[in-house]
């Protein structure tokens, strides 16, 4: 119970001590004095209800509400285990193709495990990249192409079609901007996005 | 092998025949004396124009015993120019702008009317506007607006992806391009007004790949299937043009009945032409190891081709004039990795993108002068039109 009262307080404490530093922000902008300071911003606060800033930390306040419930932040986590682990796979493709290596083939059939695992209400973006060869274009079809040949192959393992949309960014998203054969090849890559 | 050095000879033969036309239009080039007075940045833009049109024999602030000769003062965001012909006065021209920064255009229509008052052939790329889409970071590209050279340069649109800007009309006040967001969305952007119309929303890819009036050539994949589809903008109808279950992009009007465009059908990527009314497919050259961009004007077309095969180093992509009546080949480029060509509108010289190290380039071909001028970009152009 101590300890409970003790983190309670301790948050409080972050809470009061994290609104109060956009406002010291605002007073040394316009006067040097602090305690004068504090109280213009005060009054600054109550009077102009139609700030920008205002709104912004209104947003904030109802975030620390949501992850008190304990039912809320189990949901939050699962979902967010579920994003970095299809973000962790990604998948390599071969120079000009896009057709899945065999190499790439068992991280097909997990990616299709882990989406039937998860039967909530999601849909999974398929972003396929591209190296830095070719017209634009060509590069886009070639990622969509590649987006595509991953979505058909999910499909086939038994997953949802309607839990896949494909994209393509071409060259757009790089992960790697050297100019080196070990990178071009981590380029050319299929993503996985968790989309809520 | 006889054989060989026979066919070798002709072609040796023919390219000094060609030099030899080159030398002779070389000497034939006006002589005109230039007297410029003002910015060191507006004469150098002023140079740059000379140089890239290869039209005049000139020399500037140096007296070469010209008939014509020609003033240029810039003061105060003003360039006045005087046309002299054996020192009588001719004309006065005077170009004026709002604001500094805006100075390229003046000196590059200054120049352009210079050329016309000779009656030389067109050179439209001077005063012709570059809109051209820009990666500034992972997932994040802007389009700018710029001057043929790319030292004049306006951010029009920032935020998110925005990619593939064309110009949509002649005069050059609206342009199409392509936000992606969660969605492709195509949109109409008025320069002019700011007013910008949604015209449509696809999955997966949604790409303006040419315009000609009221009729776009799309790329289209709804289905996750790139094809080549034709829009009509004012009946708002989709017309698909290929199917093929592979990659079909880049599509071209090529003459008035025909579009050309990049197919892997072949298992590589090739540059296929297809008549409207018919659907004859058929390809169009058979020259590098793919060909990956296309550019169509009156009859020819112009392609860049891997002519390398190599995966893990670096390719060479070279640019190819290709006409379509005698089916013959001019080499434009030579090393490097050249894509994205571009003809300008009057079909005299070709934009292209050159790519070194992650670096980009400006390039420019000027046909009937056989020259090439680059100016390099500091960051990687996604895409640009003129």
């Amino acid at each position: 119970m101590k300890k409970k009262l003790l983190i309670a307080v301790a948050a409080i404490l972050m809470v009061t001590g994290c609104s109060k530093q956009p406002s010291l922000e605002n007073a040394t902008e316009t006067t040097q004095q602090s305690a004068q300071s504090t109280q213009m911003t005060a009054k600054n606060e109550t009077s102009a209800a139609v700030n920008e800033n205002e709104s912004v930390s209104t947003e904030n306040a109802n975030v620390e509400e949501q992850t008190i419930g304990e039912e809320t932040k189990v949901s939050v986590t699962a979902d967010q285990k579920f994003a970095k682990e299809l973000a962790s796979i990604v998948i390599y493709f071969d120079f000009d193709k896009y057709n899945i290596r065999p190499d790439q083939w068992p991280k097909v059939e997990q990616l299709a495990e882990l989406i039937k695992k998860n039967p909530a209400n999601y849909t999974i973006r398929i972003e396929g990249n591209c190296d830095e060869w070719g017209t634009e274009e060509y590069n886009y079809a070639l990622g969509l192409k590649r987006a595509k040949a991953v979505k058909d192959a999910l499909i086939k393992l038994g997953v949802d079609p309607k839990k896949l949309t494909i994209i393509s960014y071409g060259e757009l998203n790089p992960v790697c901007t050297a100019h080196a054969k070990w990178c071009w090849r981590k380029n050319r890559r299929d993503n996985f996005t968790y989309l809520p | 092998m006889i054989k060989k050095i026979i066919i070798f000879t002709i072609t040796a033969l023919f390219l000094f025949a060609n030099e030899l036309v080159i030398t002779k239009y070389f000497n034939e080039k006006p002589k005109i004396n230039i007297l410029f007075n003002g910015d060191k940045n507006v004469l150098k833009i002023l140079k740059m124009d000379l140089k890239v049109l290869d039209h005049f024999n000139y020399s500037i602030n140096e007296d070469n015993n010209a008939t014509y000769r020609f003033e240029f003062t810039y003061v105060n965001k003003k360039l006045s120019v005087k046309y002299f012909e054996n020192d009588i006065l001719k004309i006065q021209r005077i170009y004026k702008s709002n604001s500094y920064a805006y100075f390229p255009f003046l000196v590059h229509k200054a120049v352009y009317d210079i050329n016309e008052y000779f009656s030389l052939p067109k050179a439209k790329f001077l005063i012709r506007k570059v809109i051209y889409s820009m990666l500034v970071a992972p997932k994040q590209a802007n389009i700018y607006l710029a001057d043929y050279t790319l030292s004049y340069k306006k951010r029009i649109i920032s935020g998110g992806l925005n990619i593939f800007p064309k110009w949509a009309d002649e005069k050059q006040n609206v342009i199409y391009y392509t936000k992606l967001g969660r969605l492709p969305t195509l949109y109409k952007l008025n320069l002019l007004t700011g007013k910008r119309v949604k015209i449509f929303t696809s999955q997966g890819l949604l790409i303006v790949s040419d315009v000609k009036k009221d009729k776009l050539l799309l790329t289209l994949a709804p289905q996750g299937q790139p094809d080549v589809y034709m829009y009509d903008i004012i009946r708002k109808k989709l017309i698909k043009l290929t199917k093929y279950k592979g990659i079909d992009v880049n599509a071209k009007f090529w003459g008035d009945n025909k579009v050309v465009f990049v197919s892997d059908r072949f298992g590589m990527p090739m540059v296929f032409s297809k008549t409207l009314n018919k659907g004859l497919i058929k390809r169009v050259l058979y020259h590098g190891k793919n060909q990956v961009g296309v550019d169509a004007y009156g009859d020819y077309l112009v392609i860049s081709t891997r002519e390398t095969n190599n995966a893990f180093d670096r390719n060479t992509f070279n640019l190819f004039l290709v006409n379509k009546n005698d089916d013959s080949l001019k080499r434009l480029t030579f090393k490097g990795q050249n894509s994205y060509p571009n003809f300008s509108v009057d079909g005299n010289s070709i934009m292209f993108i050159k790519r070194e190290n992650f670096y980009s380039k400006i390039g420019i071909i000027r046909l009937n002068e056989n020259k090439v001028f680059y100016y390099p970009l500091p960051k990687i152009l996604q895409s640009f039109d003129w």
